[in-house]
């Protein structure tokens, strides 16, 4: 069985960090968002630390450190997520990555180029603060990290 | 570069079929996909490679061998050659999820699910034979040069 729609690890580990820290009441850290997000530890780290270089996290150190957003959720636009891992993004009108489609006019029509104008466009025009509405967790992990008992993962 | 996966070798398996399509009884090789698209054609040959054992196409041999459809181009629809690469599509796994996550991001689950689909319905309701006319159309005017 297939996606359609495929993410890169990076980025799926950038938007699943920004909404944890934007609902976490304390500083969360590497080792808590990589083992809520399923990812490895030393991509998780790598990863946060684009979103520090790229000013939408702050970090701090020592055993209670962690991160926290530079702005409000409400003024980081999920493209921002986006772009701080991999520069500005431009949609190409060719799905075969031609600068001029050797058919003429697009052969599928423009579908691909319709599909990625459409993220795009969304991901310009949606805040964090749009992420974090309904997130879901089956184990109650949110409440945990939202009411700061003593949360660790084990 | 692209957001979204819509990747590579489903987009040169659509292109390349339809060329096949295009082509006839006459047949069109790889060599000859790769100069009309402007792709690898390393690439080229696995995605070929890949609908030939799918029993979508044939190869003749010879100097003037090449692909061949094996049934009808209005026969063949454009999931038939997506599912032929990345494996069948069900429409109640098109949300967007990380694999080992503990939480779901609905809010991004929406927007992927909303615009797979759109992909999804292209593909199934769209058959070779719709965007043949166009690769016959580069066919003709690259024979004619």
């Amino acid at each position: 069985m297939t996606k359609i729609l495929a993410i890169s690890e990076a980025n799926a580990i950038s938007f699943h960090a920004m909404a944890l820290i934007a609902i976490s009441e304390i500083s969360i850290n590497t080792n808590d968002i990589a083992e809520i997000s399923g990812a490895s530890k030393h991509h998780t780290a790598k990863v946060l630390q684009r979103l520090v270089k790229h000013g939408l996290l702050g970090s701090i150190r020592g055993p209670s450190g962690g991160f926290y957003l530079k702005k409000m959720a409400n003024k980081i636009l999920l493209i921002e997520i986006l772009e701080a891992l991999e520069g500005e993004i431009k949609i190409n009108d060719c799905p075969i990555d031609n600068p001029v489609c050797p058919f003429g006019s697009c052969l599928m029509g423009g579908i691909c180029s319709e599909i990625g104008t459409n993220l795009l466009n969304y991901l310009k025009s949606h805040t964090l603060s749009d992420l974090i509405v309904n997130i879901d967790s089956n184990q109650n992990i949110l409440n945990r990290v939202k009411n700061h008992e003593n949360y660790r993962i084990k | 570069m692209r957001i979204i996966g819509l990747s590579d070798a489903n987009i040169l398996g659509i292109h390349s079929m339809a060329l096949i399509a295009a082509s006839g009884l006459d047949g069109i090789s790889v060599h000859r996909i790769a100069e009309l698209t402007k792709c690898s054609q390393n690439h080229l040959t696995k995605v070929v490679e890949i609908m030939a054992k799918a029993n979508l196409i044939h190869a003749t041999r010879g100097p003037s061998g090449g692909f061949h459809l094996n049934r009808a181009s209005k026969d063949i629809l454009l999931i038939d050659i997506y599912e032929a690469i990345s494996g069948k599509v069900e429409e109640d796994n098109l949300c967007y999820e990380h694999p080992n996550s503990r939480i779901r991001l609905n809010f991004f689950n929406k927007i992927c699910f909303d615009l797979s689909l759109r992909y999804l319905n292209y593909l199934k309701n769209t058959t070779l034979a719709d965007i043949q006319p166009k690769a016959e159309e580069l066919l003709e005017k690259h024979n004619n040069k």
